[in-house]
């Protein structure tokens, strides 16, 4: 995933966070507040003192959050400023999928500002070390491999760059998956920009030694989804090979719809396979009801991923029985960067014993959300339900747990080795 | 259209991750308190015969062996956007497609004994039990005009405001099945409102629609217009069109791999 969307989420969010102590200080001074943020803050309040699936708001007294925000909000100077205290206002919420974006086209779309050198970062250790270099992109002709460290970008030092996010990480007490999504979604942000431009990187090798490379940024050229409603377009990167050790291995940047009949052909293709491999690591989530979907070509039973309470009431995910169903072994690859649907599908199959998960624990950000726009032409999501697995655990701000803990190492990386992906292998080739 | 609610309540939850309504009652939740009438309240046939007076007969209703609505549909908050196409045969076979940008076809049949619905992100699945029964009653072509088919049993509950209109306030009921609460026009006779709980394996979902914008067509009066509600969202049917004695193929009507 790591391009689009997504990484916009979390960049919006973080400068949230790295905003927190300026506009706590926002002056009271009267200045004119225009109607429509009027409507906006009436909006985005109003509809979680309504549409909130947790009436007691979680504990958050939300009377006490208008009086604290409404004279920010009518303090800020801009519309930046304005959302930005919208977006500090839901994050009193403390929790996933409640957020303000920027209107199209300025994310998600084919002519954003989003343009990659081609490297994909994960937060390792305490660092931002490239997990995938996509062949052929930038980054690959200028020989930066899996492992390097990013320590520098256009000069400056990656760690300060982010050290006010770091910092406001800390403040909110985030937990150590989102943590480490935050920073490495920031440090591709930090990287990445309009296409056509250049960034000067610096990468410490293998052996720590400082690697520079004035590398071009490029636009995304693949497919995108359709919007869906107020969802986005989004990229779709799909993936699918057929392991040496007869075993499949599907891997898809996020759950849009283009993905469905990729992902129906790939397990139809690898029938004969003595196993798949899904790989959702940094897989943000998506349409909720296309993990129903996929957990039905994988079973001969009707299966539930679990239960979603709104105040309305309370829906089950299903998953139905697909003709001729994969029912050989699965193994569910999972990272701190697995998120929302993702967590719901790798819940489901673990829960109901279909399947194996690998890797580390999930994001732990999986609430059911809806995309609403603002008067002010920006978008608000918002979660109308929470998320429970099969066996009733309460995923947001925990994670899926995963049946084997793998945790991705630099040196693994530099060696060549994916070693999720190695005892993924090793679960489905052990009698 | 009332077919037509279920599947995208359900859609809505697909699509959003969405909400869920009413999970343990199996009985429709009672609007709110009826207030006693002043007048003697009429007999439910009385109702029902008003009703079926004012849409444009019985015998214009029946003339037509089958009938095809389609138009347009918007989901929000979401801000789904699609178009529908529903059909209904005399011998209670129903099929509707519903096109909705960005996600594809959800398709449901019944072909008088089995009913299946199909959409791009769950695939293909049969119903059953008391779901089935449901979308059975609800494909009963005549059930308009003969209401006996679909309730075993319709009073009069009261009488109770839809907007400014004074309406009389009808339960159906019929056995193993939520109530359906009905509401009338006491002037025009026609339906403007229906509650309804609609069930599927996801969940039970309250629903409550609103009619509006009736218009004669062939000597038979529909409404253009159907607000249908939850509390988390609200779907919004806008007729272009309906057709009568169109040809029916029966390939429509079998569950796709």
């Amino acid at each position: 995933m790591k391009q689009s969307f997504s990484r916009i989420l979390f960049a919006v969010l973080a400068l949230q966070l790295s905003l927190v102590a300026a506009f706590g200080q926002a002056p009271a001074t009267a200045v004119e507040f225009p109607k429509v943020r009027q409507d906006a803050f009436d909006k985005v309040w109003n509809t979680i003192n309504e549409k909130h699936y947790d009436p007691e708001f979680g504990g958050v007294d939300w009377i006490h959050v208008r009086e604290l925000y409404l004279p920010k909000a009518k303090a800020a100077k801009s519309d930046q400023e304005f959302h930005n205290v919208l977006r500090q206002m839901l994050g009193e919420l403390k929790l996933s999928h409640f957020n303000v974006f920027p209107p199209p086209p300025a994310i998600g779309t084919e002519n954003d500002s989003n343009a990659s050198v081609g490297v994909e970062i994960k937060w390792i250790g305490n660092a931002p070390v490239v997990f995938r270099v996509t062949s052929g992109s930038p980054a690959d002709t200028a020989g930066i491999k899996p492992g390097f460290v990013l320590s520098k970008a256009d000069g400056k030092l990656v760690s300060e760059t982010l050290k006010p996010i770091q910092e406001s990480l800390v403040k909110r007490q985030v937990t150590e998956m989102m943590r480490r999504l935050y920073l490495e979604r920031n440090a591709e942000a930090i990287i990445g920009g309009r296409p056509d431009t250049k960034v000067e990187l610096e990468f410490l090798d293998g052996e720590d030694k400082a690697v520079t490379v004035d590398l071009n940024r490029v636009k995304y050229t693949g497919e995108m989804s359709q919007a869906l409603g107020n969802f986005p377009k989004q990229r779709v990167i799909f993936e699918s090979r057929l392991l040496p050790e007869n075993i499949g291995y599907i891997r898809f940047n996020m759950w849009v719809i283009p993905q469905a009949a990729k992902i129906r052909a790939a397990i139809r293709e690898y029938a004969n396979a003595d196993g798949i491999i899904i790989d959702l690591r940094g897989n943000p989530g998506g349409v909720g009801g296309l993990a129903g979907g996929v957990a039905g070509l994988l079973s001969d039973k009707q299966v539930s991923l679990g239960t979603m309470t709104s105040r309305a009431g309370t829906m089950s995910l299903l998953g139905y029985p697909q003709p001729d169903p994969f029912l050989k072994k699965i193994v569910i690859l999972t990272d701190h960067g697995t998120g929302s649907t993702s967590e719901m599908f790798a819940a489901g199959i673990q829960e109901n014993a279909r399947g194996k998960v690998i890797g580390e624990t999930s994001a732990g950000a999986i609430l059911l959300s809806v995309f609403d726009p603002l008067p002010t032409g920006y978008m608000f999501q918002y979660a109308i339900s929470d998320y429970k697995s099969p066996k009733n655990i309460l995923i947001e701000g925990r994670g899926v747990k995963p049946d084997r803990e793998v945790v991705l190492t630099r040196e693994s990386l530099l060696a060549g080795r994916d070693i999720q992906l190695d005892a993924a292998v090793a679960e489905i080739r052990k009698n | 259209m009332k077919r037509l609610f279920g599947s995208l309540f359900v859609l809505t939850f697909l699509v959003s991750a969405a909400v869920a309504q009413k999970p343990d009652s199996s009985k429709t939740p009672d609007p709110k308190p009826v207030a006693p009438p002043s007048v003697k309240l009429p007999a439910a046939k009385d109702v029902v015969e008003k009703y079926v007076k004012a849409i444009g007969g019985k015998d214009a209703y029946l003339k037509h062996r089958s009938r095809v609505e389609s138009g347009t549909i918007e989901l929000t908050p979401m801000g789904l956007k699609g178009t529908y196409e529903n059909l209904s045969v005399s011998d209670n076979r129903v099929f509707s497609k519903i096109s909705i940008d960005g996600f594809g076809d959800v398709l449901n049949s019944f072909d008088g004994k089995l009913g299946w619905s199909s959409n791009p992100a769950q695939g293909s699945r049969l119903r059953e039990g008391k779901e089935l029964e449901q979308f059975r009653h609800q494909s009963i072509y005549d059930r308009e005009v003969n209401p006996e088919k679909a309730f075993t049993s319709l009073v009069v509950r009261g009488v109770e405001n839809v907007g400014d209109r004074k309406t009389y306030v009808l339960v159906g009921s019929t056995s193993g099945l939520p109530d359906e609460i009905i509401y009338f026009d006491v002037d025009s006779g026609l339906v403007l409102r229906r509650d309804n709980i609609l069930l599927a394996p996801e969940g039970q979902q309250a629903t409550t629609a609103f009619y509006e914008d009736y218009r004669d067509v062939g000597g038979v009066k529909w409404p253009f217009k159907t607000r249908a509600k939850t509390p988390a969202f609200e779907l919004l049917f806008v007729v272009s069109e309906i057709k009568y004695d169109v040809p029916v193929e029966d390939s429509k009507f079998k569950r796709p791999n």
